[in-house]
């Protein structure tokens, strides 16, 4: 499966962001793989997520390549990093952009030291 | 940072030159003209003939204006002082020059005008560090245009140069056959435009300033911003100077950081800061709270948005942490640095607490604090888990990006700051002291916002339980009994790091000091060897590693002086506050207002002037906020409930001081003192 269809298939399953609560918005993604763009709009509802193919105007656009996605969510890139290089394009509420990061892979980093010992065993 | 240097600035894009206008940039000098971190201009010198020319007089109109009276020639001797050149320049979208030439003459004259252009497009990471460039650079001259490009896989800058009416272009500049009538003017018009052309990053970051792009529409909003403050009357007219200079540089620093729409938070400092620091945007938010408190809303927003998802080493993130530097240029796009963002830093995060329930406490502003509920949560479990990296209650830090992470992550962030008495440097990690103190407020605080806003007594309790403990744990770890104060810092074996300095004055403003050792910390705080006549040093004159102008080692920070100066008032030491914001805004006379980062910590009978650190920056955001929270400090200006408590405390030789229309959630007030505190400074 290409990361952008497993992407797509993620969001569509997850339903809820807890990370999103505060955020009602639609976010327009358009990825192009083998010369061909695949458009998705999602809707956050105070962190409810719903995943759609309509063409319909969103709050924020953000386009890149599939290679491009992959990284992103895998956390080898930063939003940052890939818009100050031409990566990632954005167009709309830059605000949202940030906020979609959170939608990302939350797991650490391949190579990132593991967890303090203190924080499984300090949190509440 | 030479005097002789003129830099204005907008936003995030700024211009250095030399007092001529012109721009000479080497691969580590720090002139030019800047945006996003990157260097658009590096070269900008104009001749008439062949010749360069002498400055007469340069005027710093506002921060974004300056002008440039000239006569061509250069030495003792002006070969032709008949001949008078005017450059004015505003910076907005790049920047904007007119060059005018006044012939004084009873006869025409004809001559050549040149500029000459040149683009590195040097991140200022490059700048710094003197690196070089791994892209392609391309010029191109089109219909009267210059424009210099650079590229590196998808990365692309252009630098676009014109002028009004044209010139003839070559790839090296611009040139222009001049003829003047006697006692007449000639005139050009040039735009220096700085673009990101990929598709999507135009809207993206903007190149944003307050007021639009024209001059005038500046001009208006600076009046506007400096009107909105609260009006200062006052008897001492250095005092009423140094206010207006405060907030007509806060204004200057205001930076809308690309996410925040229009909306602006204080960048740290020019030159080299002209970004989104956690520590410095979060400072000067809560210095300027009585004055410009939206500050405060963009900031706590902003680095909200931001907070750490992830564990990622590159970046020192962690989940719930709060960043501590972002930047723009390439060498973060292509991730050769990690600041995109980057998060180490020790103490961005339980100051975003702090400054969420100081907000709310001034502002009534509710709604944020219950929009940021997760967050604030979620930096709060940072502080118990990823923060406590040996498992001993207390925050601590040591990097994990060991190439270009930053080993201090406290605001001491020097090689040599944090050390023993005796000069010895401790292993890593590093618990400093103020970062318990801070830890130990922002769970206070965050117990109010749970139980006043997220509906959550427990929590509360818990946090206040948890607060109690960690205040009942500092006493008996931190206090140094030989000396009778909070030792720096532990080290990585838990053993106290014993010099002597500034910090424990942060430690009375986050309320973690034992009432009954208050008096003993003010009392050091004010002694001969931390104090010197003109603020508290970083670091007592009797350690080991103590040098006047050694960076965090002995020099006197304004900043560090203005929250120890709350401290100082928050324990009821009504008298030594007042006797440190005497000292500082006394040596911000000696500055013209304009407090710089750091001065010497030579004792002021010594010197009778203070001694400015050799490269300090300025103006700086937090230097710059200083004064104004001093404000606060001698009037004592306090929140409970829903009122503002005024309880001055204002030196004798300040007189009479009246803050008027202070705003706050309960509309606007008026806070009056008179000088009645006998301060006994030496003069």
């Amino acid at each position: 499966m290409s990361t952008t269809t497993e992407f797509f298939e993620q969001l569509g399953r997850k339903g809820h962001e807890a990370l999103l609560q505060r955020v009602s918005a639609s976010i327009r993604f358009e990825i192009t793989e083998d010369g061909h763009t695949v458009g998705r709009v999602l809707t956050i509802d105070h962190g409810d997520l719903r995943l759609s193919a309509n063409d319909g105007p969103a709050d924020a656009t953000l386009s890149c390549s599939g290679t491009e996605l992959d990284d992103l969510v895998t956390g080898r890139t930063s939003a940052m990093s890939s818009l100050l290089r031409g990566g990632l394009a954005v167009q709309g509420d830059p605000e949202l952009v940030v906020l979609a990061q959170r939608l990302f892979s939350q797991a650490p980093l391949a190579g990132s030291t593991p967890h303090p010992p203190t924080a499984e065993k300090r949190s509440p | 940072m030479t005097e002789s240097l003129v830099r204005i600035l907008d936003g995030n894009t700024f211009v250095v030159s030399d007092r001529r206008g012109d721009i000479e940039a080497s691969a580590t000098d720090p002139s030019g003209l800047f945006a996003w971190d990157t260097r658009f201009l590096s070269r900008w010198v104009l001749t008439v003939d062949g010749q360069r020319l002498t400055a007469l007089s340069t005027d710093d109109l506002n921060y974004f204006e300056a002008r440039f009276f000239l006569v061509p020639g250069t030495g003792t001797v002006y070969v032709n002082a008949t001949l008078t050149v005017i450059r004015q320049r505003a910076v907005g979208d790049g920047f904007r020059e007119s060059i005018t030439l006044l012939n004084h003459e009873q006869k025409p004259v004809d001559v050549t005008v040149r500029i000459d252009v040149a683009c590195d497009f040097a991140d200022l990471f490059e700048v710094k560090d003197a690196l070089p460039k791994q892209g392609a650079f391309d010029t191109r001259v089109a219909d009267g245009t210059l424009v210099m490009a650079y590229d590196r896989d998808t990365f692309h800058r252009t630098t676009t140069i014109s002028a009004t009416p044209p010139g003839r272009v070559d790839e090296r500049g611009l040139e222009f056959d001049v003829h003047i009538e006697p006692h007449d003017s000639w005139a050009v018009e040039l735009s220096v435009t700085p673009a990101l052309v990929h598709p999507g990053a135009p809207t993206f970051l903007r190149a944003a300033g307050a007021g639009g792009d024209s001059p005038r529409g500046r001009l208006e909003e600076l009046d506007a911003w400096v009107a909105s403050a609260p009006r200062l009357v006052t008897d001492s007219d250095q005092l009423a100077a140094t206010y207006r200079r405060s907030l007509v540089d806060l204004a200057a620093l205001r930076f809308s950081p690309a996410i925040a729409g229009t909306r602006s938070l204080p960048a740290a400092g020019l030159p080299w800061f002209m970004t989104m620091f956690g520590r410095d945007s979060i400072f000067t938010s809560l210095q300027a709270l009585p004055f410009a408190p939206e500050l405060a809303a963009t900031t706590l927003r902003v680095l909200g948005d931001w907070q750490g998802s992830r564990v990622d080493d590159f970046r020192d993130e962690d989940p719930g942490r709060i960043l501590h530097e972002m930047r723009y240029g390439e060498l973060t796009a292509f991730q050769e640095r990690p600041h995109s963002p980057y998060y180490g830093s020790a103490d961005s995060t339980p100051l975003w607490l702090v400054l969420l329930d100081e907000y709310e406490q001034w502002t009534g502003d509710s709604d944020l604090v219950r929009e940021f509920e997760p967050e604030a949560r979620a930096a709060l479990r940072w502080i118990d888990t990823y923060a406590d990296l040996q498992g001993n209650g207390y925050i601590s830090y040591r990097r994990r990006n060991e190439e270009t992470g930053l080993e201090n992550q406290c605001w001491k962030d020097s090689w040599d700051s944090i050390a023993y008495r005796d000069g010895r440097l401790p292993g890593f990690p590093r618990a400093t002291c103020e970062l318990q103190g801070y830890a130990y407020d922002a769970k206070v605080r965050a117990a109010r916002l749970a139980r006043k806003f997220w509906d959550d007594p427990g929590y509360a309790d818990e946090l206040e339980r948890q607060a109690a403990d960690l205040k009942a744990r500092f006493d008996r770890d931190f206090w140094v009994e030989e000396g009778e104060y909070y030792a720096l810092a532990l080290d990585a074996d838990g053993t106290q790091v014993d010099a002597l300095s500034s910090n424990i004055g942060h430690l009375l403003w986050s309320g973690i000091v034992d009432d009954a050792k208050a008096p003993t910390i003010a009392a050091h705080l004010l002694g001969p060897s931390l104090f010197s006549g003109w603020g508290i040093r970083t670091l007592a004159d009797d350690q080991a590693r103590y040098n006047p102008i050694g960076y965090h080692v002995g020099t006197v920070w304004p900043f560090d002086n203005s929250f120890i100066a709350w401290g100082l008032r928050r324990y009821g030491f009504k008298a030594e506050a007042a006797r440190v914001a005497d000292g500082i805004l006394d040596a911000a006379a000696f500055f013209e207002g304009r407090l710089p980062e750091a001065f010497g910590g030579y004792e002021r009978s010594l010197t009778k002037y203070p001694v400015q650190y050799p490269t300090a920056c300025s103006p700086q955001a937090w230097s710059t906020g200083a004064p104004l929270l001093l404000l606060r400090t001698m009037l004592g200006l306090e929140t409970i409930d829903n009122h503002l408590i005024v309880d001055p405390g204002v030196p004798v030789q300040l007189g009479r001081i009246e803050l008027l229309d202070i705003p706050g959630r309960w509309g606007k007030i008026d806070a009056f003192g008179r000088g009645l505190v006998d301060v006994d400074h030496p003069r």
